[in-house]
């Protein structure tokens, strides 16, 4: 349906690889303001695609809009969790944005289960505690029925390892969910914005950013984004000079 | 013997003491009161700890101190000289001497040698405006005469840029020496500025400390020379190229006309003193003659090729020594093609050079030592090397060949190696940039990682369902286990019930005629005792009804008629004939009452 609508809109192309085709030849010319219209022509016949916007990333980011590459590249992650590519580009264009923010090294176990959760799609957290209530269910069965006394601590074992993965893989379901139902998180995309102390211009500035600068949303209110940045900065800024994931 | 230790044992220490040289000098031996008198500590060959330790001075004050640092490099051999200078005011006429000056230099003291300075009334040193002695007067400067300054004539002292020749080949050696001619005795020559020489190949002589000075006359006149610097140059370019002028800062000292009289030795002041420049006309090599590879090489060279040993063990290496030894640009020679060895393993070679530069050019030699190991014996043969140059005294290109060398290879084969020197191991990874990976294909299906199971009906479906069983089997567990518990006396509860539920069904039977009446009131009663005791009813008999009746205190009488009914039934049963509906009716009467009188006296 959205291709149909996509056809209307470019009649030169028949599929979409032939359009994917005709932006990678523009990109390879280095055409990359014509690449990025193909992709963005694309999108806006409402097509949510993860490669779509990884090649969207790249054609900004060549066309040295970093701002555009890394919120094109965040998309993609969303969409595209594990994917590698995806995930390197996102750290060479995220190098380069450098603003000194960082917020201070996670612990190993901790920065693991991030990067666990940063990877896992929806369905596959879904996946997860579906498998663990089956598993878990079936080992309470056995409990109770109480037959058979040798399998006993298997069942055991197999309830609480269930009732675990169960609950962190439903809580980062519920996290996942939650974050892109409300797009927690924003990019700026102008080449500097202030942080100011309140939802108006008048209102003093408390740090210059740059783009590509990734933020959490905390709310809006009269064209302004509370936001805060890595380091636990909190302030204000324009809406049109950020764009959410 | 023991002389010749003696001298060993001193050449020894001799040239340790070469490496540090610390010395004492001074601008002067003799200077006016009025004058300043430069004491110079010039260290070399290493790095003093701390400043000189001057002794004490008696008849000078020292009024200042300055410190210079020169590094040269000759023959690619670095020295560096550190030099202290002092200022010292005399302080009164007569002899003085400077004593010992001690400095440590790398955890050794060294001193000097004392000078001896004479001071004399008034000033000998020359002043504003800066000038020479007459050379024609010999008197000039003595004692408390007027003295007359007199302009240096340009023929007087000169920088000669001497060539070994002007018209060269490309590659071919050329000797350039700067000369000093001076009628004077200069002091101190320093060279000022020496610009780079482009367009050749530069190699350094060392003129050794002491410049050996000539006496030379030139046109008539008689000269001081000495010279200055000298190198080994070898064009690289074709064409016209020229050695730039090198410029040269000295003193003179002020005597007589005749440049070695020292007796009236003062300084002047020193003046800048510019070589000519030189052109010199590069031809290129002749094409005709050239083989494919010759690699530059121009002079006179001897090739030479030697192994270690003439017969070797297979397994046992020996060493093949190719060496290229001569006069000319020894430093671009390159190593002849070892040809392709069969039946060796061949390593790569250790390559030595020793090269000198003199005044007659650059002589020494190149060797290249390859280690083989024939790996099969036989009599073998390495080589033929060919080596080709240009000599530019014939103007013709000479090939020097030597070899095959013949070698005889004793013992057995040894297993060769698979692939010695065919593999030689590359450079590390290079990074050249960093750039983002390319962009990715469309996928088969675009957008098609929308809808994920979390929104599937069955994923919720698959977590109510095991709560929902697990509930189920819970509640069904429970009841389970309370009739159970109660059975006992649920049964004994329903007893009568049942009973007079059989009883009705009986009395059904009854208005039908039917003879299945009575097995429906035995049965009835049977149940009944059953039920009452918690015991199948299909084990009873009528003995053990008997007991059971009497262990729940049912009276003698009730237990008599129960038994009689009991029997009725038995009876109608098995004997044929009907009977009446009235027996039948009063005997369900009978039953029943009967039942109700029982489980009123039944006790638990």
């Amino acid at each position: 349906m959205t291709w149909a609508l996509f056809l209307l809109l470019q009649p030169a192309f028949t599929t979409p690889q032939d359009a994917f085709r005709e932006a990678e030849t523009l990109y390879q010319q280095e055409r990359y303001a014509e690449a990025i219209e193909i992709y963005e022509s694309i999108r806006a016949s409402g097509v949510e695609d993860g490669v779509l916007y990884y090649n969207l990333g790249n054609a900004s980011f060549k066309a040295g809009r970093l701002g555009f590459a890394v919120l094109s590249y965040e998309r993609a992650r969303k969409l595209l969790p594990g994917d590698e590519d995806v995930r390197a580009n996102l750290a060479f264009a995220t190098s380069l944005v450098s603003e000194g923010v960082a917020p201070p090294p996670l612990p190993l176990a901790i920065g693991w289960a991030v990067d666990l959760y940063q990877r896992a799609v929806p369905g596959f957290l879904a996946w997860a505690v579906s498998l663990s209530f089956l598993v878990g269910g079936a080992a309470l069965t056995l409990l109770l029925l109480d037959r058979w006394p040798k399998l006993r601590t298997t069942a055991v074992a197999a309830l609480v390892g269930s009732a675990v993965v169960a609950l962190f893989s439903g809580a980062s379901l519920v996290a996942k969910l939650r974050a892109e139902s409300i797009r927690i998180e924003a990019v700026v995309v102008t080449e500097n914005a202030y942080v100011r102390s309140g939802p108006s211009e008048s209102s003093p500035r408390l740090a210059e950013i740059h783009e590509g600068l990734k933020m959490r949303v905390l709310g809006e209110r009269e064209g302004f984004l509370q936001i805060s940045l890595a380091n636990g900065l909190t302030g204000w800024v324009p809406r049109e000079q950020v764009e959410r994931i | 013997m023991r002389a010749a230790l003696f001298f060993a044992l001193l050449a020894a220490t001799s040239s340790a003491a070469q490496d540090v040289r610390v010395e004492a000098t001074v601008n002067a031996e003799r200077i006016g009161v009025e004058d300043v008198l430069e004491l110079t500590i010039s260290i070399s060959g290493g790095d003093a700890e701390g400043e000189p330790q001057l002794p004490r001075l008696d008849g000078f004050r020292v009024s200042g101190r300055s410190t210079s640092s020169q590094i040269q490099i000759v023959n690619g051999r670095m020295s560096s000289t550190r030099s202290y200078i002092y200022q010292l005011l005399p302080q009164k006429e007569g002899a003085f001497e400077i004593g010992a000056v001690t400095v440590q230099v790398d955890g050794a003291a060294h001193t000097t040698r004392p000078i001896r300075v004479e001071v004399v009334g008034g000033s000998l040193a020359p002043r504003r405006p800066r000038g020479l002695g007459n050379p024609i007067d010999p008197f000039e400067g003595f004692g408390g005469r007027a003295r007359r300054d007199v302009q240096l004539k340009e023929d007087d002292v000169f920088v000669q840029t001497e060539v070994s020749k002007r018209s060269v080949f490309q590659g071919e050696e050329l000797v350039v020496t700067y000369r000093l001619y001076s009628r004077y005795v200069p002091l101190g020559p320093e060279v000022a500025d020496d610009p780079p020489l482009t367009g050749f190949w530069v190699e350094e002589v060392d003129l050794g400390g002491e410049p050996k000075v000539d006496r030379r006359t030139v046109e008539g006149k008689e000269y001081i020379s000495f010279p200055l610097k000298q190198r080994v140059l070898f064009p690289t370019e074709s064409g016209k190229l020229e050695i730039p002028p090198l410029t040269l800062s000295t003193a003179f000292r002020l005597t007589s006309g005749d440049p070695f009289d020292a007796f009236f030795a003062r300084s002047s002041n020193p003046i800048t003193l510019r070589s000519q420049p030189v052109t010199i006309e590069v031809t290129p090599l002749p094409s005709s003659g050239r083989s494919a590879d010759f690699n530059g090489a121009v002079g006179k060279f001897e090739l030479k090729a030697k192994v270690s040993q003439e017969e070797v063990e297979a397994g046992n290496p020996v060493t093949l020594t190719l060496s290229i030894g001569g006069k000319g640009n020894l430093r671009s020679v390159v190593a002849p093609d070892l040809p392709e060895l069969k039946g060796f393993r061949a390593f790569a070679p250790k390559t030595d050079e020793k090269a000198r530069a003199g005044g007659s050019g650059l002589e020494g030699e190149k060797s290249w030592e390859y280690v083989l190991v024939p790996e099969s014996p036989g009599i073998k043969e390495v080589g033929p090397w060919r080596f080709q140059y240009f000599d530019p005294e014939t103007k013709k290109y000479v090939t020097a060949s030597v070899g095959p060398l013949q070698m005889k290879v004793t013992g057995s084969a040894v297993a060769a190696s698979a692939n010695v020197g065919s593999a030689a191991p590359r450079g590390e990874v290079t990074l050249l940039r960093e750039d983002i990976r390319f962009l990715k294909p469309a996928p088969s299906r675009l957008g098609a990682d929308g809808r994920s199971f979390h929104e599937s009906p069955f994923f919720y479906g698959s977590m109510a369902l095991p709560v929902l069983w697990n509930l189920a089997l819970l509640v069904y567990l429970r009841r389970q286990e309370k009739e159970k518990t109660h059975s006992h006396l649920f049964r004994s509860r329903r007893a009568h019930r049942m009973a007079r539920r059989r009883l009705k069904r009986a009395a059904k039977l009854a208005s039908e005629g039917s003879k299945e009446f009575y097995e429906e009131i035995a049965a009835a009663l049977y149940r009944y005792v059953g039920d009452k005791s918690a015991t199948s009813p299909s084990g009873l008999t009528s003995s053990s009804i008997e007991s059971l009746l009497a262990e729940h205190s049912v009276p003698e009488e009730s237990r008599r008629d129960f038994q009689d009914v009991l029997g009725k039934c038995e009876e109608a049963r098995f004997t044929p004939g009907a009977r009446s509906r009235e027996d039948m009716e009063s005997l369900r009467a009978r039953t029943e009452k009967l039942i109700v009188e029982v489980e009123r006296h039944w006790s638990k």
